[in-house]
């Protein structure tokens, strides 16, 4: 039996389905992709998958990840990518497929790229969102499974990049991911919007990466 | 959809609930080039998501038409009420799923019509597309609006809404129906000139070219075919189910929808004649399927759809003959790919302990039957045949095969029954626990829950008790007091579906076309999704009815004579009227029909396969 893992790409539609019917998807994928998976030994049997880092509803990733188990010691994971793919709809489409390195509880930061759209001063709102996250200190009500808290998102926040176009201003941001401490990019524009004073619109957000403690991708 | 309203549509799906029953892009779904295609279809279903995915009839005719590699068959549902506002608000019309374009531009526009409430929610669809509901205020020949499925049986009260009706079996007429519309289209032909041409099809029904007259009291004296239509209309029907079409893929939906399963239809058509089932009488005679090609079917479907349950459907599965077959053959290749098989519909009277094991491999929940009335008196009148002791000998079976929990099914209201009837649902239900008491094998310290679901019986079209008045909504509510009195026990839980419901169902199930401007009111008045009770209101159908001095009572509570001229005696679904009024004495006379396999009642239905009848 050998642990697989698969990297792929949720984007178009597909960020329209939420983490569990993704899960669902996925599961079906790999019955139809007729690959030699490993069941679990319960009463209902199904097919063993996890998920790192659930990925929220509505957003689009390129680094989506989903562990599973072969029986087999040996396989092709190239062909098992190329199989899997063949029985996944064209927004969802997998990347590559390896033997995992690291466990979740290795993620510490995830990339968004944030793109916001019918924006009439794209430049003003570039600059606020410089000054936004520049600031020392950034404290925000999070809701965590104690309940509400204050937390002071500064130091778990970077901007990697900002960039304005007419009508659309990027950013590309750095925020805490995974068990320990995760920041979603929803939490961090709904205080921009407060602080800013500009009115919330449209955004797009794209996951792009997912890092170990040392910046090093997830793997 | 242009550029800015697909932007904008993203923008409300981050917005509502659900938003994966609006995005399309799920597995098997059809994505086709529009630039490759001739024909366009929107297969309509006037209900959410959840329910329309969940039907195996649209998955049948969107499989078919798809396989056309000139059509271009989409699907489309109703959206609830957060999206419509939405949608309304941002100026979006409704659109297909797989492209995304607005259906206003499609060239037909079906509609399946599983139940009366609805009519609205079609109404409501047509509008959100951006179209006039009145089928006389759409001028050009695309898109036609076309509806089917059982409420078609009766098709007068939408008969001002939708150009073409199609009665029957839709794989038989409606690529046939695509092939004339495509070629009209060429031609250039005008929306009547098409109409003309299409009601000369056999089992096509154009509202359009058939006149009603009423007499005074309110009945329809006739109906008159103008430009040589046809009359009577014949419905067309499958002949031969193991060489028609059947999809080998379905389109797996994202979200959980309420048959998530790959599912087969084990035979067509029902050989039991219970003299309420409208289904039983429609879709005779019974076909079945043979046990080698569902096995290939069935595998086939898994396998590409990648479920891991399968249903064997039918109005009644135990009756399939190959069922024994077809399990053996088919189980050792479910288990080896962990695929649960599911039997719905099965009867207490072929319910053996060998089915049982079949059925306790997938799954231990509850066991379902439906003896839906009280008495041996009540089950003759309605012609069950089935018997108390059947009943228990079933719930015995099932108590030793390790079930504490079973659900009986019931109907009230029924014609002639009693309060000596309701009484006895309880009674039955009594029994059935004092069985599971007495059992020395029943498994120690569980106790067993008996669920009692009744509904309000609904004479419907085509089915002996067409020519019967449904109950007061005054009687049907003392019958439930009664009921509820009735019970002794913590063991027995009753469920109840309230009256105001059936009684406008009653209503549109036998209605004429003076409903029409009845519907378009109550749709006006916000009437839409009112299958679902929170968006149900009586209120709305009162008045619209009032408002065109019409009463509800005429139509649903009103007994009616063997020679009356029905809304739906122009439709011909091979049952003769004089059968129906037959097995309606029969039935006053509490006298039961053996089925159809045991003695042919020559009820004429086997014309339509070029059979005997006689």
């Amino acid at each position: 039996m050998m642990n697989v893992r698969v990297f792929y790409e949720k984007t178009g539609r597909a960020r329209f389905i939420s983490h569990l019917d993704m899960m669902r998807f996925m599961t079906r994928a790999l019955k139809r992709s007729g690959l030699p998976v490993w069941y679990t030994e319960g009463y209902n049997r199904h097919i063993y998958t996890t998920f790192a880092l659930p990925l929220s509803l509505g957003f689009e990733s390129l680094c989506e990840f989903m562990d599973f188990r072969l029986l087999p010691d040996e396989y092709d994971l190239d062909q098992a990518a190329r199989d899997l793919n063949a029985c996944l709809t064209p927004d969802v489409r997998v990347a590559r497929a390896a033997v995992p390195v690291l466990g979740p509880e290795a993620i510490r930061w995830a990339d968004f790229r944030l793109t916001f759209l019918e924006c009439g001063d794209p430049a003003g709102l570039e600059e606020a969102l410089r000054r936004f996250c520049g600031q020392s200190s950034i404290c925000v009500e999070k809701k965590t499974k104690r309940g509400v808290g204050t937390v002071d998102i500064a130091p778990l926040m970077t901007l990697l990049e900002a960039g304005s176009a007419p009508g659309s201003t990027t950013a590309l941001l750095r925020l805490a991911a995974g068990g320990t401490m995760n920041i979603n990019p929803n939490l961090a524009l709904q205080e921009f919007w407060r602080q800013s004073g500009f009115a919330p619109g449209p955004v797009r957000v794209l996951r792009t990466r997912v890092l170990t403690e040392n910046f090093a991708d997830f793997a | 959809m242009t550029e800015t309203e697909r932007n904008k549509l993203e923008e409300i799906l981050m917005r509502v609930q659900k938003p994966g029953r609006y995005a399309g892009g799920e597995q098997g779904s059809a994505l086709k080039d529009p630039d490759t295609v001739d024909l366009r279809f929107a297969m309509c279903f006037p209900d959410l998501y959840e329910v329309g995915m969940s039907h195996l009839g649209v998955k049948i005719l969107y499989g078919l038409l798809n396989s056309r590699p000139n059509f271009w068959c989409e699907r489309v549902f109703a959206p609830d009420t957060d999206m419509e506002a939405e949608m309304r608000r941002a100026g979006i019309p409704l659109y297909g799923l797989e492209s995304f374009d607005p259906i206003a531009g499609f060239d037909l526009i079906g509609f399946s019509l599983q139940y009366e409430l609805c009519y609205t929610t079609m109404l409501n669809m047509l509008d959100l597309a951006g179209l006039p509901v009145r089928a006389a205020d759409r001028h050009a020949l695309a898109p036609l609006v076309v509806a089917g499925g059982p409420c078609v049986c009766n098709p007068e009260p939408i008969a001002d809404f939708v150009d073409i009706c199609l009665p029957g079996e839709g794989e038989e007429v409606l690529p046939e129906l695509c092939d004339a519309f495509l070629q009209a289209k060429r031609e250039g032909c005008t929306k009547e000139e098409f109409l003309r041409r299409a009601a000369r099809i056999p089992g096509v029904y154009v509202p359009s070219l058939y006149r009603f007259s009423y007499l005074p009291d309110g009945r329809v004296e006739g109906v008159t075919a103008l430009e040589n239509a046809p009359l009577p209309v014949r419905k067309r029907i499958v002949k031969d189910l193991d060489h028609t079409y059947y999809p080998r893929n379905f389109v797996v939906p994202f979200l959980d929808i309420v048959h998530n399963r790959a599912s087969v239809e084990v035979m067509r058509g029902c050989v039991r004649g219970c003299r309420f089932c409208q289904a039983g009488y429609i879709y005779r005679p019974n076909r079945e399927k043979d046990w080698q090609v569902l096995e290939d079917d069935a595998k086939a479907l898994c396998t590409a759809t990648g479920y891991e349950d399968l249903s064997l459907l039918s109005l009644s599965t135990s009756d399939y003959r190959g069922l024994e077959p077809l399990l053996e053959h088919l189980l050792p290749w479910t288990d080896q790919n962990y695929v649960g098989v599911s039997l719905p519909s099965l009867r207490v009277d072929n319910f053996t302990p060998k089915l049982l094991e079949y059925v306790k491999r997938v799954r231990k929940s509850g066991l379902t039957f439906a003896p839906e009335a009280g008495t041996q008196r009540l089950r003759d009148i309605i012609n069950k045949n089935v018997t108390e002791e059947e009943v228990l000998r079933t719930c015995r079976t099932a108590f030793e095969g390790g079930y504490t929990s079973v659900k009986l099914y019931f109907m009230m209201g029924l014609p002639g029954e009693t309060m000596d009837d309701v009484a006895g649902i309880i009674r039955l239900a009594q029994k059935v626990v004092d069985l599971y008491y007495a059992l020395p094998t029943r498994p120690k310290g569980k106790s067993v829950s008996v669920t009692v679901s009744v509904a309000c019986f609904v004479p419907k079209p085509f089915t002996p008790f067409e020519f019967e008045p449904q109950d007061t909504r005054e009687s049907l509510q003392e019958k439930q007091k009664c009921l509820l009195d009735t019970v002794t026990t913590r063991k027995i839980n009753i469920s109840y579906h309230d009256a105001p419901v059936s009684l406008w169902e009653a209503v549109l199930a036998r209605g004429d076309r003076r409903l029409c401007p009845v519907l378009e009111q109550v749709w006006r008045a916000g009437g839409n999704l009112e299958g679902w009770n929170e968006h149900f209101d009586a209120a709305r159908y009162q008045q619209a009815m009032a408002d065109h001095g019409l009463t509800a009572a005429f139509y649903a509570n009103r007994r009616r004579s063997y020679d009356e001229v029905f809304p739906w005696d122009h439709l011909d679904y091979g049952v003769s009227k004089s059968y129906l009024a037959d097995e309606h004495r029969r039935a006053l006379e509490g006298l039961t029909t053996p089925t159809c396999r045991e003695h042919c009642g020559g009820c004429g239905a086997n014309r339509l396969i070029g059979g005997a009848c006689k």
